[in-house]
């Protein structure tokens, strides 16, 4: 009976994880570039109170044993990497991706971190960086007296000068891709770095490999779907609720064996 | 006299662990790939506690039955997560030997090795199932569990069945272990994916059972003071009197 207290807070531990998360998601729902994650639950180990083929009696063994389970537990909080809509911006510097790349930035410490979110904007040198300041890798210079930026599918970033009537090529973003995306490590801000799990990343021009392509002037949305969050929430939510109500039950029932002896 | 003591005393120790497994169930209502459990009880013979209590009806938990019967089918979208629709099993390598489920819920791991969550290989006819390093494209399966990513076929899921399901022991992940004994055959079913099975716990029946079990402990908790003031107590004391 204090088992069962044990297990139905497990339960409720389980339900809180998810729930956290669906906040999580929801928080960033307008976040460009982010990607929404879901709580897997696994059951927890088995105690055994009869071993299964033990003895009933001289002749007879038991064909199945008594196993109380424990719970449940969190098992893993999977990040979906499907893709968000692409939404027009307008913005030179704005740069989806088509597919399954990512963009590739030097953070200060000269890691390599990777996101989707490709809101990029020019530094007081003209290198284009993300919202954070950090820079693309390989880096990009636009020169001062730039007039138009344009980027193609493939990468190539060309830069209309001043006086200048044909545009010249001023760089090429290259795109990483990852084995496995669930298990790139997520730091915020829409930033991922490698880990074991994922894979080491496999860069190349976006067109090539199936890595995906570029679009200038468009956005990738979130891919939370709103109402998906809801339905896991209010369903998390009852699952919570009939979990408390085991604990209730447990607690009215040891309140009863306290009365046997008056 | 002390026969009623001890049947009323059996009922409130098999309705403490209906407790526990109703707790055990009901934790895992969200769970894929879970099952839940039908517990039976048995009317115990205990010969070595002579006549007094063959008189009263002495209950034991009985042995639980694996409820196997499919949950509903939740559809999540992401290409890794796979449901098998009829009866059968996925197998799976631990270090323990072949382990079987139904929760689909696969990783990649960093080598492209199909994995469960705690990272033991998902089987196919020969061997783990790997999807190709740098291979590009959303992961699909056809019909009968052929893997394909994009447009390449990487494998085909080992899908398998028991005749008697009376033997599967749960473990822990959805998974079951099978005896020895019990060989499994390969089944005939089709797999899909961007689905998952979810737990086949129905909180509703449950929420009956915890009441059941609840009113049940409390009415037995009475009999017993009964037993011990009314009819013990009482003989005592006017007996006493004489």
């Amino acid at each position: 009976m204090i088992r069962a207290m044990y297990t139905a807070a497990s339960g409720m531990n389980a339900q809180q994880a998810n729930i956290d998360n669906i906040a999580h998601n929801l928080a960033n729902v307008n976040t460009s570039g982010f990607k929404k994650s879901r709580v897997e639950f696994e059951d927890l180990v088995y105690q055994q109170v009869n071993a299964p083929g033990a003895a009933t009696n001289a002749t007879a063994e038991a064909p199945v044993g008594i196993e109380l389970g424990l719970g449940a537990k969190p098992v893993a909080i999977a990040r979906d990497f499907a893709s968000g809509n692409l939404r027009a911006t307008n913005s030179p510097y704005d740069v989806a991706i088509e597919g399954r790349g990512f963009l590739q930035v030097t953070l200060p410490d000269g890691q390599t971190a990777y996101t989707r979110s490709g809101n990029l904007h020019m530094n007081q040198e003209g290198s284009l960086v993300t919202s954070e300041g950090y820079m693309l890798e390989p880096s990009i210079t636009i020169p001062s007296n730039a007039v138009s930026v344009t980027i193609s599918k493939d990468g190539i970033v060309s830069a209309t000068l001043a006086g200048e009537s044909a545009p010249q090529q001023v760089g090429t973003i290259q795109i990483a891709a990852f084995q496995n995306p669930a298990g790139l490590h997520a730091m915020g801000a829409n930033l991922f770095t490698v880990t074991t799990a994922s894979g080491d990343a496999i860069t190349g021009l976006p067109g090539t490999d199936g890595l995906g392509t570029l679009q200038q002037g468009f956005l990738e949305e979130s891919n939370v779907s709103i109402v998906e969050e809801m339905v896991n929430m209010i369903l998390g939510q009852r699952a919570y609720e009939a979990n408390s109500k085991v604990i209730r039950t447990a607690d009215e029932m040891l309140s009863q064996v306290n009365n046997l002896a008056r | 006299m002390a026969g009623g003591t001890y049947a009323a005393l059996s009922g409130l120790q098999t309705r403490m662990e209906q407790l526990d497994r109703l707790a055990a169930d009901i934790a895992n209502a969200k769970t894929a790939g879970y099952k839940s459990e039908r517990v039976t009880t048995n009317a115990a013979e205990r010969p070595s506690f002579g006549k007094a209590l063959q008189a009263a009806i002495d209950v034991t938990p009985g042995p639980g039955h694996l409820d196997f019967r499919p949950g509903s089918m939740e559809k999540t979208g992401r290409d890794l997560d796979f449901a098998i629709e009829g009866k059968g099993f996925f197998v799976v390598d631990t270090p323990q030997g072949a382990r079987y489920t139904r929760n689909g819920n696969f990783q990649l791991a960093a080598d492209g090795t199909v994995t469960t969550a705690d990272g033991h290989p998902v089987q196919t006819a020969n061997g783990p199932l790997k999807v190709a390093r740098g291979a590009s494209g959303p992961v699909s399966v056809s019909d009968d569990g052929t893997v394909s990513v994009g447009t390449q076929t990487v494998g085909k899921f080992r899908v398998v069945d028991f005749g008697d399901y009376s033997e599967l022991q749960r473990e822990e992940l959805g998974r079951f272990r099978a005896p020895a004994s019990a060989q499994p055959t390969d089944a005939d079913v089709s797999v899909r994916s961007g689905v998952l099975e979810a737990s086949n716990v129905s909180v509703v029946d449950r929420m009956v059972a915890l009441t059941e079990v609840a009113r049940g402990f409390e009415a037995l908790q009475r009999g017993l003071n009964i037993l011990s003031t009314e009819l013990d107590g009482r003989a005592i004391t006017e007996l006493g009197r004489r």
